[in-house]
């Protein structure tokens, strides 16, 4: 039954609006990113400067002008994270738990929406990164590049690059995994999916403020989205994705032990009714 | 030989709020009943129906469904199955009826997709019908509703205000659903604030007032047969009476057979000329034996 529950979410939720804008936002805002960093004049195109790799790195955060690394928890929790509040919201969650058990319920959730997200980037950004390799030319050396090579994993950087950006890939889903998750804890407490989809967003921010406050920049939120591939700090190759696999599997903890505890106190209180309407 | 009791209501007491909305209800529903339940708006007859489904969980008390106490976990498990529609019902308006209902089948796999269709045929929907529900209107809707809660054949059904946003073709033909479940010893529960609605649908009628249940429909209907001139008033006998069917003339006038809980033939009267039908007659069944 757990297989089908999951199909059944991964369908609703791949059939949505949302999920249309979410990829054209993401792909947009890549080829904006790599837009700006494209070299306006014949002087710069030093290919040791502007290549298809360098070209990935500035648009995935590391660059000034790229907007996707700021706006990536909105299109993530604009993808899967609404579900649970829009069940919440409209009742639906009812049908649903007539049918399997609460537990069933918020483990297809969560596990569907962690496909869903970890797919779409993995799938999205290999995609891109193919757009930049037919649009940006390689570099003529690996070893002597200019301008954003990467310090973070830098030997697997110049010994496979097309494995690294791989492994960025694979951290970025990961990240996606993540941030869809924390959209359906907060969907534990809030039936409105606009605050559910972009609330993540403000956590970012705030998280990052907060990560700076307290000095601990190495993990600020947004560095995590691609800022730590080419910022000072020294994170070893495993350390981001266990990180970023600890924090998933904390906030997945939390969704199931939120949801039993408000299911267990009643649906009423969590459903569409109020008390005065009964 | 007694019917298996699949609902039971033990003591249950429930406060939401400040409010005691159940105190101490005492009921239950057996294996082909048809059970109403009437009260004001907000007098807690939803939450019995939350109850029986694990939404909610009383303070005190037992809810008992198909010989298990309803706790967390249980509803989704239970193998007889409940099917309930509660309140206004919501689907993913970025589908179709027969999309949303085959997502929802799709979770226990008990049924395929022909009964699917054949349960949106006989709530009056076209299953290929490719409208998404967020065009849908309330009465297509509310008979969306009904479908998703017979479609799996449950043997308990719930049903809160079914007609709400019917038409008088979609009143007929939650009847002649209503009517099925019965023949397939489904145990019922409506739920209605018009009481002369679920009287005409039920065998035991409860009363929910400031927390108590009292019964004020205690057994099943009388028989009565109605003979008039036309066959056009036969057919105006079988839009307003429910359970009523065409029989054998008497006397040389068409004639119809009804349940009602009327007590006396003038009453019976009255109620039909509340709808403009004058009989010729009205009898009870034994009287016709007699005559």
């Amino acid at each position: 039954m757990m297989v089908k529950l999951i199909r059944t979410e991964m369908k609703r939720n791949l059939f949505t609006w949302s999920t249309l804008i979410a990829f054209l936002l993401f792909v947009a805002l890549f080829v904006l990113g790599a837009e700006k960093f494209r070299p306006n004049t014949e002087l710069g195109l030093e290919r040791n400067s502007y290549n298809y790799f360098s070209a990935f790195l500035y648009t995935h955060g590391v660059g000034p002008k790229a907007i996707l690394p700021i706006v990536f928890p909105f299109i993530i929790a604009l993808l899967s994270g609404s579900s649970l509040a829009l069940d919440r919201k409209t009742g639906y969650i009812e049908f649903i738990l007539l049918r399997t058990t609460y537990k069933k319920y918020i483990f297809s959730k969560m596990i569907a929406a962690s496909i869903i997200s970890f797919l779409f980037v993995f799938i999205v950004e290999i995609l891109c990164f193919l757009y930049l390799r037919i649009s940006f030319h390689p570099p003529n050396s690996i070893t002597e590049m200019e301008g954003y090579v990467p310090s973070f994993g830098h030997d697997l950087f110049t010994q496979s690059p097309f494995l690294y950006i791989f492994f960025i890939v694979l951290n970025t889903a990961i990240l996606a995994v993540f941030i869809s998750l924390l959209s359906i804890l907060l969907a534990t407490w809030s039936k409105n999916v606009y605050i559910v989809m972009f609330a993540p967003f403000f956590i970012f921010i705030i998280g990052q403020l907060l990560f700076f406050a307290l000095h601990i920049n190495k993990f600020a939120p947004f560095e995590l989205v691609g800022g730590y591939m080419l910022n000072s700090f020294e994170y070893s190759l495993l350390e981001l994705p266990i990180i970023l696999l600890f924090s998933l599997l904390i906030t997945s903890f939390l969704v199931y032990f939120r949801f039993s505890l408000k299911f267990k106190k009643g649906l009423q209180l969590y459903g569409k009714t109020k008390i005065n309407s009964i | 030989m007694e019917k298996q009791r699949l609902i039971q209501f033990k003591g249950v007491k429930k406060k939401l709020g400040k409010t005691m909305i159940l105190d101490g209800i005492n009921f239950s529903v057996s294996a082909g009943e048809v059970v109403g339940i009437t009260g004001a708006n907000g007098s807690g007859k939803t939450t019995i129906l939350r109850q029986i489904c694990g939404f909610l969980y009383p303070d005190q008390g037992e809810v008992i469904v198909s010989n298990e106490i309803v706790e967390p976990g249980l509803v989704g498990k239970i193998p007889a199955g409940i099917g309930a529609l509660i309140e206004t019902p919501t689907f993913l308006p970025q589908f179709t009826g027969f999309q949303n209902l085959a997502l929802l089948a799709g979770i226990q796999e008990k049924i395929g997709k022909e009964t699917i269709k054949k349960s949106l045929k006989m709530v009056g929907l076209e299953p290929m019908d490719k409208k998404k529900v967020r065009k849908y209107s309330q009465g297509m809707l509310q008979r969306l509703g009904i479908a998703q809660a017979i479609m799996e054949e449950p043997k308990i059904l719930l049903l809160d205000e079914p007609t709400n946003g019917l038409d008088k073709d979609g009143v007929d033909l939650f009847r002649q659903i209503l009517e099925k479940q019965i023949n397939d010893h489904v145990a019922i529960i409506l739920v209605s604030h018009i009481e002369e609605e679920i009287s005409r649908f039920c065998d035991k009628v409860y009363l929910l007032k400031d927390g108590k249940l009292e019964l004020i429909q205690k057994q099943k209907q009388r028989e009565w047969i109605i003979l008039v001139r036309t066959v056009e008033e036969l057919e105006q006998l079988s839009y307003v009476l429910t359970d009523f069917r065409i029989i054998k003339r008497v006397g040389g006038f068409a004639t119809g057979q009804c349940k009602g809980e009327w007590e006396s033939k003038q009453e019976l009267l009255a109620f039909l000329m509340s709808y403009h039908i004058i009989p010729e007659k009205i009898m009870m069944e034994e009287e016709v034996v007699l005559c």
